[in-house]
């Protein structure tokens, strides 16, 4: 309805245009909040306005209502509800491609019994509660099972890779042992390499792939069709782990491509942090596995988002970069290499890196279905 | 003996020169930025600013003046008040109560001339005059025409209704 707003964007002052009353009235005839740059605009919008009133200036004209619907004026607005669960996924993302972050918003707001997570594999019978009656005559409660668990053994569980000729040393054909067995131990996992992302815009595509881990530091960067395929993948329930790794680029790139459309700038030739670290993270997903919600990494690179310096980052299903799915942004793979990979992998002797990927692995296989 | 600060001419739209202590002029980041690319040549006393008009230039200055003075405040955000006398300091509340077509202007300024502090204190103004206002209310405050048709604008109002319940 709304997509042929025209925008306008004054950046110049007008010529002052005879005597105009002080401020609690409309300038007639004069400048007026409309003529403001979208710069100018956004930023007020941004900084000094309570959720309410931004919703309310939206109401106003076609102008303000296309500016208050910028994601980046909701996201802080709408981070506290993000990664709760409480939504279901479908609901989020019909809010945010048709109806705009206002009434994700409100939505959000609305009382938990309204709004709960299902499982797209399993339609939440996880949660459902069947009632029998023992010989005594007394009713009990038995939990189900969710039949998403049988996926695991049933269903390949593929996870999709670049191969070495694609990303050198960061590719999971070698040196990812480790990781391989452990979900290859609770999951029907099989690994499918390829030199270049599919597009991802069929559905069978979508469904043959479960969860991505992608780095580009030691190969050429994704090309635009790539990114397309990376962000229709994960905005459709896909579940990826990124790396924002900028210490260097062999191609110049510094993983911009994989992580600009989350917000994030790379910080090309940021140093190293020699020394492993653990990170936590409150919203990393939780899951079958246990969850101390941290983990460890190696030889760490910073990079921003949201004016803000991090190693790693967490995008839950429902964030408005991400829609239906998820991302984990990390600087780069020591957290998942094997001991003897580069200067020393994290994954065999860190449980907390184990268990945080075979919880991804899980979130990837029930809702990715 | 105090050594008396050299100044600068700062040159208006219409071309009338205000003598600015190097201090205040400086506050601008792009007058900044524009003497330091002109550093080498001393002959440099004026700064053109082709986009704000005498009577802008010189509320920015006197902004400026007072600011180096007695720093404004730094503004809670989001705006916790309408009214800006509970925001900032006697002096900045009367700087911006002033005539809408002023405040627009000095954003403008202050935008171009890159002068965060006043581009902040101006935008916070303009701001308390939205918060907690109605769509109505916020139309008429700012000569603002509703532009929706009807089924827009009860498309628009469906999607946050939640401002009226909560």
């Amino acid at each position: 309805m709304f997509r042929n707003l025209k925008k306008r964007s004054v950046e110049m002052p007008r010529r002052g245009q005879g005597k105009a009353p002080k401020n609690e009235h409309p300038s007639r005839g004069g400048l007026s909040l409309v003529d403001l740059s979208d710069e100018v605009l956004l930023s007020l919008l941004e900084q000094y306005l309570d959720v309410a009133s931004l919703a309310l200036v939206g109401r106003t004209c076609r102008r303000l209502y296309s500016l208050s619907r910028k994601e980046s004026l909701w996201e802080p607005h709408l981070e506290p509800f993000l990664g709760s669960r409480e939504l279901p996924p479908a609901r989020v993302q019909q809010a945010i491609e048709n109806d705009g972050p206002a009434k994700l918003y409100g939505l959000l707001l609305q009382p938990k019994d309204d709004a709960v997570w299902k499982c797209k594999a399993c339609g939440d019978s996880l949660k459902s509660t069947t009632t029998s009656t023992t010989s005594n005559n007394n009713e009990q409660q038995q939990q189900q099972r969710c039949p998403c668990v049988c996926r695991r053994v049933h269903m390949p569980f593929i996870v999709m890779g670049f191969t070495p000729r694609r990303c050198g040393s960061s590719s999971l054909a070698h040196n990812f042992d480790s990781m391989r067995s452990e979900l290859e131990t609770h999951f029907a996992f099989q690994l499918e390499l390829v030199d270049t992302l599919p597009t991802f815009t069929e559905e069978q595509q979508q469904k043959q792939v479960d969860m991505l881990i992608l780095c580009t530091t030691e190969g050429p960067g994704l090309s635009d069709e790539e990114q397309q395929g990376l962000i229709h993948f994960v905005r459709n329930g896909g579940t990826a782990v990124v790396t924002a790794f900028s210490e260097h680029s062999q191609h110049g790139h510094f993983n911009q491509k994989l992580v600009d459309w989350l917000g994030i700038d790379v910080i090309p030739h940021s140093p190293f942090i020699r020394r492993a670290r653990k990170s936590r993270l409150a919203s990393l997903p939780n899951g079958p596995f246990p969850s101390t919600g941290q983990f460890v990494n190696l030889g760490e690179t910073t990079f921003h988002s949201g004016g803000t310096h991090h190693t790693s980052m967490f995008f839950p299903r429902g964030h408005p970069r991400t829609g239906l799915g998820e991302v984990f942004v990390v600087s780069n793979y020591h957290w998942i290499a094997d001991r003897h990979h580069w200067h020393g992998g994290r994954f065999q002797r860190n449980k907390d890196n184990r268990h945080l990927l075979l919880n991804l692995a899980a979130s990837a296989a029930v809702y990715q279905a | 003996m105090d050594v008396e600060e050299s100044t600068i001419n700062l040159v208006s739209a219409e071309g009338d020169s205000s003598p600015v202590p190097l201090s205040v002029a400086k506050m601008s980041e792009l007058v900044r930025s524009m003497m330091d690319e002109e550093a080498e040549d001393d002959d440099v006393k004026e700064i053109p600013l082709p986009n704000v008009k005498s009577q802008v230039l010189h509320k920015v200055i006197e902004f400026c003046e007072h600011h180096l003075k007695e720093p404004m405040t730094e503004i809670e955000k989001p705006l916790k008040s309408n009214s800006m006398s509970d925001v900032v300091q006697k002096f900045y509340a009367d700087f911006v109560d002033i005539e809408q077509v002023l405040l627009f202007e000095l954003i403008l300024a202050a935008n171009y001339m890159d002068i965060k502090p006043l581009l902040d204190l101006t935008c916070a103004t303009v701001a308390s005059m939205i918060k907690g206002k109605t769509p109505e209310d916020i139309r008429t405050t700012f000569n603002i025409t509703n532009d929706f048709s009807p089924e827009e604008e009860a498309q628009v109002r469906e999607e946050n209704k939640w401002c009226e319940e909560a």
